[in-house]
């Protein structure tokens, strides 16, 4: 069960608009690294982590991620606000206002569509926590890439804020990667899916 | 005319249904079937208590829409105080007995968000 908090998790309050920027940044919102998929990724990983650890970790980062997808639709929003259709077509966010005028719709910043394939659910919690670790660093590249686009401060920093959190997460998901492989056979951590293969097959596989 | 309230025993509920000719059947209530009238926690039963989150706090969660759409509505506004301090009550002394709902919620001393069993896993 969830509930919202009516605030953001980072302040945004972007005084200039530009449209350019917004088209790049959504790439945030739904794109292959952006929030959306990181959150639907984790929140649906959760159920085949065998050990509690995990299943916070995933839980935890998984909300945490839809705080993010807040902070990147309101960049996003306040960016394109108080814009003319001319001024959006001009700082090239014409394809988009077509589509959707200003409204806040999950692409990457070269226009293609979310989709689930952004991400995976393997079913197997060292495979998908190594997928988590890669989804974290992929991220953060992105929020790189940004902040060598961008010169508003008022758009920085949130966006450095953003990208601070995707190195806790991967902190965070390396440790809890560990855990997990602490608990399993250190001779054989990746033969087998030890959310899926019975345990004696595992215990005579490794020896 | 459909009935939007039910359980007329909570605290600071109207002694009769309040009949609102704006709803549909949709936006009746539940009965709250753990206070048994008394608006009152009874219970310590883990089974019972979190019927009793699950009861108000489904009635919050719908209220709520309804205030969204009907804000000056002062009976909805009760209601959502009634419901709201029964979820409280009974959010509280679950978590007391039975480990933290909610992340902000732990109070031993050691962190046992991850050691209670996990909603998907038939805990609560």
């Amino acid at each position: 069960m969830w509930v919202y908090e009516k605030r953001l998790q980072f302040p945004v309050n972007i005084k200039e608009p530009n449209a350019k920027m917004a088209q790049f940044i959504m790439s945030q919102y739904g794109g292959p690294d952006g929030e959306m998929g990181a959150s639907m990724r984790y929140l649906s990983q959760r159920y085949s982590m065998p050990y509690g650890e995990q299943k916070a970790v995933l839980t935890d980062i998984g909300t945490e991620e839809l705080a993010h997808l807040e902070i990147v639709a309101a960049i996003v929003h306040q960016l394109t606000r108080n814009l003319t259709a001319e001024e959006l077509e001009a700082q090239g966010f014409g394809p988009y206002y077509i589509d959707h005028t200003t409204g806040i719709w999950p692409q990457a910043a070269g226009g293609v569509p979310f989709n689930a394939c952004e991400f995976q659910s393997k079913g197997d919690p060292i495979t998908d926590l190594f997928e988590d670790l890669a989804a974290e660093q992929k991220a953060r590249s992105t929020y790189d890439n940004i902040l060598r686009v961008v010169t508003d401060p008022d758009v920085c920093e949130p966006i450095r804020f953003l990208r601070k959190r995707e190195i806790v997460h991967f902190q965070r998901f390396g440790e809890a990667l560990r855990g997990l492989q602490d608990k399993l056979d250190s001779r054989n951590f990746y033969a087998f899916n030890p959310s899926f293969d019975p345990a004696p097959v595992m215990a005579r596989n490794s020896q | 005319m459909m009935e939007l309230y039910r359980c007329s025993m909570m605290p600071g509920m109207p002694a009769e249904p309040v009949r609102d000719s704006r709803l549909s059947a949709q936006n009746v209530m539940p009965a709250c079937s753990t206070c048994q009238g008394t608006g009152r926690i009874i219970t310590q039963d883990k089974e019972a208590l979190m019927r009793q989150i699950m009861e108000a706090g489904f009635a919050m969660d719908d209220v709520i829409l309804f205030l969204d759409t009907h804000p000056e509505n002062q009976d909805a506004l009760r209601y959502y105080k009634a419901v709201r301090d029964m979820r409280d009550q009974s959010m509280a002394a679950y978590e007391n007995q039975f480990g933290p709902l909610r992340y902000t919620d732990v109070t031993s001393s050691s962190w046992d968000w991850v050691t209670e069993k996990w909603p998907w896993e038939g805990g609560c």
